[in-house]
């Protein structure tokens, strides 16, 4: 039981001469929430993408349930669902189509698809715009349908790059209830996100991202005793990601000084 | 003091700077290297635009321009010859006929000038039904709409360059032909951008009217019966312009007659009127300023007051509930017989009617276009079935190049979501091609049936060819979408530009190779090039494979090996190169035959060898002399040298023995020696005095370089993906259907018997010697 569902080591990725992540170690056990902090283009998206499988690492290693996120990229997604910042759908196809599409896609069976999605549908709200374009959605809509589909086949682990950004306070709300629901189901939710009250209602555990490096990673209590006297998440973040940190970051000039 | 005019004035002249800075920086990108591997040190920076593209522009442009007028010249010669006019050149024109010229360019200017305003709602604007529409966000400025709309207006009016590149060198030959001499520069110049205006202003006012009344899913769809409408307009002016023989002319004329005079005081035809005479000059001067006004000023003030309750339809974007009953009637559910993948794409293909106007459309009418240009074309399909097959790959062929080399590029910004579900990409964009392939055989299946009704007697020849036609088709299918697919620059905006104009021409020049397939009535010929062409869509393939999974990463690259394709390309590349040899070095009497040939067998292989490893070593492929086969890695649990040198003579011996078995069948056992007698024909008789030299490439030159490029590369290749008994039996096919038709099953045994040594031992140096072997074998008994 005490294998992580989300393993890296070392996981780095270099777009050309800019790192983008450095030597990323972290692991998702069963049943936890974690959630991934960190400032503008510190490399959460980039960790994300790389666990969905879309970006081959440049170093070290990615894996989900002991499989290798690029390499076996097929098979990670029976267990994984994931919703990115800004879901963009085929332009002529209907929410209930889409739906239906990666139901299918996922082996389900029309019956099954329906039966699972209809309580999501409901919760979510989605019901009426459901025989609408998904591309005429507002950016919350879409989320939502993004959303229905990552929870489809019922994965083990749920990927969520800033699931709340434009969402409004009720979705957001029912957002939170699911994650927690899914926690005490034993399933892991692995999410980013800029909202720090939001990481400290909902995860176990945070990790926090600063220039494509690790700056702390710990459960919350931990974090809040060590790092800011017990102090606040914000306490935490800024006492991390204040620019004195990371002597070894990538800035050659702080490197001569 | 800067009073509100100059601040209009200002503003204006921002915009028209960034929309036209826009536009150039678009045309520019088109002449930009594509390719995403560069290493770029920031984050998604656009690379640096190569030095050579502004002069490379500014010849196509004169280029473009120059044929244009060339064009528009031997328009007019063509139209004095129908109109009847005295054979001699330099005779003047007789009245009736210059006045039956006179009447016909109104009606010319007006179709085309409609035409253009189709094509500009068309698909010639990008803007228009796209998620960011621009002047949404040009109204968030703090400029009235007034001054935007009149600054759009001056955007279209500079920068439609279709306008540029068909008003003006039309303009220019009209009025040089009417006397102007130097100044019909000028004088066109002011009259195509009147005409510009005049599309402007329409353009302007159309544009908003839709944006104000139409969703955005609607909009596409008008847009594509635009594009219709427009491409159906251009093509009737250019059959008239071009129509070979009389028809397209005459027509024009006729038309002439009938709408000549009303049609000449009308917007798009005034600038005709500056050719005839000084008075009648004057007045269209006068009314073209009007006109200019006029349309100027009422478009933009027409659209100004569409937007004065707001910018776009009111329902913009989300449009609430629609009723199941509602949505069945829509007919999402007609399709609920398919399932995932194809569901999905036969309902895009469906709704999207300005993608089905591209790739299904578009084909057809340049096709038809074709036709009605040169009729003798429907004449020589019609007379034999053999060429209405061909045509009907050909035009099957047209219409993947347009429809299944998008199979990445219709996926576009919603690729992320395929790589959420448990299916590999490459499968999904496999299925994409088999469906595109379905479609494609509706455009040749008309062309067959259409022959198949003419026909007079049933031959087993034309069952055969149809079978070769839609066998073909899929293979093409397949072949056009992987290379479609590799060929797609996710990073380009434009989904036009997305794929490099290149791979187009890659896919046709391949479907010209199989129409040899569809030509030669050999069967062992037809054999031949599906097997080949399969080859190739493997190899394709192959490559998609390979290259799926870093669709989304903009650095990384699949990692360098050897693949199917490069041995093909090697093997074409020896052949090629061989031919080209010969023919020079036998030419004129330089060399003999027998020194030609080893002479150009060895410059061939040698030069395939020496560039096909540096291109190799080059990609990086890591361990490349191991993966060749030039020596092996110390680990590979392999036979030592010596063993393998004599199982090498082994096999070769077993091949012989089979070889030569056949040799002795063919000429005793009776349904051999009548393929013998079929195939007969087909094997060169050797030249005289070539026989040593013949040896020489039997025995010492052919194991060399056929062992590297058809072992070392093709085996290699394939073997990396299939198992080993298929990746033999492949390689060996390859290798025998490049050879003669009679020494075809020798060369079989021969292939399997050479693979099956270089999978035993990773040598190349083994099968050269079983190759080795066999030739001297076959040659001394």
């Amino acid at each position: 039981m005490d294998e992580p569902i989300v393993e890296t080591r070392g996981l780095g990725k270099r777009y050309g001469r800019f790192d983008a992540l450095q030597g990323l170690d972290l692991d998702v056990r069963r049943g936890e929430v974690f959630a991934f902090l960190g400032p503008n283009g510190a490399g959460k998206t980039t960790t994300i993408r790389m666990l969905m499988g879309l970006l081959q690492p440049s170093s070290g290693t990615a894996r989900i349930l002991g499989l290798d996120c690029f390499g076996d990229r097929a098979e990670v997604k029976r267990a994984v669902g994931y919703l990115p910042d800004d879901p963009i759908f085929y332009d002529f196809l209907r929410g209930r189509e889409l739906i239906q599409f990666v139901g299918e896609m996922h082996g389900l069976t029309r019956r099954e698809i329906r039966q699972r999605s209809s309580p999501l549908i409901e919760r979510f709200d989605l019901k009426d715009a459901l025989e609408e374009y998904a591309v005429n959605y507002s950016r919350g809509m879409k989320k939502k349908l993004g959303m229905i589909c990552a929870l489809l086949h019922d994965p083990t682990l749920l990927i969520l790059d800033e699931p709340t950004s434009g969402l409004d306070p009720l979705a957001s709300r029912l957002l939170h209830e699911l994650i927690r629901e899914r926690a005490r189901e034993g399933r892991s939710v692995f999410f980013s996100t800029h909202l720090l009250d939001q990481a400290e209602k909902l995860c176990d555990r945070v990790g926090i991202l600063f220039k494509g490096r690790k700056v702390a990673d710990g459960a919350l209590e931990q974090l809040r005793a060590d790092l800011a006297e017990g102090g606040s998440l914000e306490v935490v973040f800024f006492a991390v990601t204040s620019a004195s940190v990371p002597a070894e970051g990538p800035d050659p000039g702080r490197a001569r000084a | 003091m800067t009073g509100p005019a100059s601040e209009d004035l200002r503003a204006c002249r921002a915009l028209i700077k960034v929309a036209l800075r826009r536009k150039l920086n678009r045309i520019a990108a088109g002449f930009a290297r594509h390719g995403k591997k560069q290493t770029a040190t920031v984050r998604g920076a656009t690379p640096p635009k190569a030095a050579g593209n502004r002069v490379l522009f500014g010849v196509l442009t004169i280029g473009i321009l120059f044929y244009s007028g060339l064009f528009t010249a031997n328009f007019y010669s063509n139209l004095e010859r129908v109109a009847g006019t005295p054979g001699t050149s330099g005779a003047s024109l007789t009245a009736p006929a210059e006045t039956a010229i006179r009447l016909a360019i109104p009606v010319l200017l007006t179709v085309v000038s409609l035409a253009l305003l189709f094509l500009n709602a068309g698909m010639a604007n990008r803007d228009l039904g796209q998620v960011e529409w621009s002047l949404e966000w040009l109204f968030t400025f703090p400029v009235k709409s007034r001054v935007l709309l009149l600054s759009q207006l001056a955007v279209h009016t500079l920068g439609n360059e279709w306008g540029w590149f068909i008003y003006f060198p039309f303009l220019c030959v009209s009025y040089w032909r009417a006397g102007f001499g130097y100044v019909s520069l000028l004088t066109a110049l002011v009259c195509t951008l009147y005409l510009q205006l005049i599309l402007a202003a329409l353009r302007v006012f159309a544009e908003t009217w839709l944006r104000k009344h139409l969703a955005r899913a609607q909009l596409k769809n008008v847009q594509a019966v635009c594009t219709v409408v427009g491409i159906v307009l251009l093509f009737g002016s250019v059959w008239m312009v071009l129509g070979q023989g009389q028809q397209g002319p005459d027509a024009l004329l006729l038309c002439g007659r009938a709408l000549g005079a009303p049609l000449a005081w009308t917007p798009f035809a005034v600038p005709a009127q500056l050719c005839h005479g000084a008075a009648t000059a004057v007045s269209a001067s006068f009314v073209m300023v009007l006109y200019a006004v006029g349309f100027g000023l009422g478009g933009s003030a027409g659209a100004g007051r569409l937007i004065r309750t707001g910018l776009i339809a009111e329902t913009g974007a989300y449009q609430g509930t629609r009723s199941p009953s509602a949505a069945r009637r829509a007919g999402t559910d007609r399709l609920g017989w398919f399932r995932g993948i194809v569901a999905k794409d036969l309902r895009l293909l469906f709704r999207d009617r300005s993608f089905l106007v591209q790739t299904l459309f578009v084909p057809a009418a340049i096709i038809s276009l074709q036709i009605l240009i040169n009729p003798g074309l429907l004449h020589a399909i019609g007379s034999s079935f053999n060429h209405a097959a061909m045509t009907a790959f050909g035009v099957g062929a047209y219409v993947l190049m347009f429809s299944a080399s998008r199979v990445l590029v219709a996926e576009g910004k919603s690729l992320w979501l395929l790589y959420t579900l448990p299916v590999p990409i490459e499968r999904v964009l496999l299925q994409k091609a088999v469906l595109w392939g379905v479609f494609a055989t509706g455009f040749p299946l008309v062309v067959l049936i259409g022959s198949l009704t003419r026909l007079e007697a049933f031959e087993f020849q034309i069952a055969v060819n149809t079978f070769m036609v839609f066998l073909g088709l899929f293979i093409y299918a397949l072949i056009a979408a992987g290379i479609g697919a590799l060929g797609t620059n996710l990073s380009e905006d434009n989904p036009r530009r997305q794929i490099r104009p290149a791979m187009a021409y890659l896919i046709m020049f391949l479907a010209g190779f199989y129409s040899f397939a569809i030509y030669t009535p050999e069967i062992w010929n037809k054999a031949a090039m599906v097997i080949l062409c399969s080859m190739l869509a493997y190899a394709v393939w192959q490559r998609v494979r390979d290259h799926a999974p870093y669709l989304l990463d903009p650095t990384q690259a699949p990692p360098p090996t050897i693949s199917l394709a490069d041995g093909l390309g090697a093997a074409l590349a020896f052949f090629v190169v061989q031919g080209f040899c010969f023919g020079f070095l036998t030419a004129e009497g330089r060399l003999a035959p027998g020194p030609g040939l080893i002479l150009a067998y060895g410059v061939a292989g040698i030069s395939v060898v020496l560039l096909t490893s540096l291109i190799l070593a080059r990609r990086h492929v890591p361990a490349l002399p191991e993966r060749i086969g030039f020596r092996r890695t110390p680990e590979d649990r392999i036979p030592a040298a010596g063993k393998a040198l004599l199982e090498g003579i082994g096999l070769g011996v077993a091949a012989l023995v089979i070889g030569k078995a056949y040799t002795f069948g063919i000429d005793h056992v009776e349904p051999l020696i009548h393929m013998k007698e079929a195939m007969m024909p087909h094997v060169e008789q050797m030249p005289e005095g070539t026989g040593v030299w013949f040896v020489l490439l039997a025995v010492l030159l052919a194991p060399l370089f056929e062992e590297f490029i058809f072992r070392g590369l093709v085996f290699r290749g394939l073997r990396r993906s299939w198992p080993k008994g298929v990746a033999i039996l492949a390689s060996a096919a390859v290798f025998a259907v490049v050879h003669p038709p009679i020494s075809m099953i020798p060369v079989f045994a021969l292939g399997v018997a050479t693979a099956v040594s270089f999978e035993r031992t990773r040598l190349l140096a083994a099968p050269m010697i079983v190759h080795a072997v066999y030739n001297a074998g076959i040659l001394l008994l």
